[in-house]
């Protein structure tokens, strides 16, 4: 019960509070680590804030929670059709750094298209290193 | 491959260079230096540690160790901060990170180190796993032992 009370006030601060706040209560939900903090972080990907949905995805990695990478997989590339990306860099950023704790086909997958096509540089830059961890790509000297 | 940028606040697979660290907060404007310097335990709630492997998500915890930066300079007449963590794998005696304050009197530079380690501890998506001699081993938050370990 105590852990419940405190997945809600992490989820709120998580949602709400300030960078260092946020940070902070996606630490603490990796700590709990609960049925209720996973799926607390779960949800909190589709927070407004860009740095709260990094925020989680970096905690969703840092668990390798598995049943996210359909949703990582669609923040990072779209889907079928290209839609629902992410817009924010940062945020496609962390899913990459997700997506390598993870591993797996689709995420695979997808960091393999991250890393020759996204858009930005630090996104194309964390899949390459999330490759090279998931032995896909060569480790560079 | 990490980032080492700005040089006041780094990760680093490499061992820490205290020297390094203490040059960095060494200016003619202060009148104290604090270095706080953290090691690896040979043990853990009575548990006898083989290695430490610790893991961060590099552009977070820099961005973490640049506002504990700002913080401390908000706070406290402090001239530098600087913060150097490792991550890879460390033995028993080892240093993981390295903190050094420099300002004008000692008892601020006390001060906002003592500030800056714990915000690290606590807001840092750092975390270490600890093998232990048994051969288990189990992931941390860097800020789970405060309470026992301070």
């Amino acid at each position: 019960m105590a852990d419940e009370k405190r997945v809600e006030e992490m989820a709120a601060l998580l949602a709400g509070g300030d960078r260092m706040g946020q940070i902070r209560a996606a630490l603490d939900l990796v700590r709990l680590n609960t049925p209720q903090a996973q799926q607390a972080l779960i949800s909190a990907l589709s927070n407004t804030s860009d740095h709260s949905r990094a925020c989680t995805a970096m905690a969703i990695g840092k668990l390798r929670l598995g049943g996210a990478v359909p949703m990582l997989v669609r923040m990072l590339k779209g889907n079928q059709f290209g839609f629902f990306r992410d817009r924010s860099a940062e945020v496609r950023q962390t899913v990459t750094f997700a997506l390598g704790e993870i591993g797996g086909v689709a995420a695979i997958k997808a960091l393999q298209m991250a890393h020759e096509k996204d858009t930005d540089e630090a996104v194309r830059t964390e899949a390459t290193q999330a490759l090279e961890k998931l032995n896909v790509l060569a480790h560079r000297g | 491959m990490l980032v080492a940028t700005p040089p006041c606040f780094v990760l680093q697979w490499a061992p820490l260079d205290l020297a390094r660290v203490y040059s960095l907060a060494d200016t003619p404007a202060n009148g104290a230096i604090v270095l706080m310097v953290g090691t690896v335990r040979a043990s853990t709630t009575g548990r006898a540690v083989r290695y430490l492997e610790y893991e961060a998500y590099t552009p977070m915890a820099l961005a973490v160790f640049q506002d504990i930066g700002r913080q401390v300079q908000q706070q406290w007449p402090i001239n530098q901060v600087v913060i150097h963590h490792r991550v890879g794998k460390l033995q028993v005696g080892e240093v993981s990170v390295a903190i050094a304050v420099g300002s004008p009197h000692r008892g601020e530079a006390f001060a906002a180190c003592q500030f800056a380690i714990d915000t690290l501890k606590h807001h840092a998506p750092v975390w270490k796993k600890e093998h232990w001699l048994d051969g288990s081993s189990d992931w941390v938050s860097i800020g789970d032992c405060e309470a026992h370990n301070r």
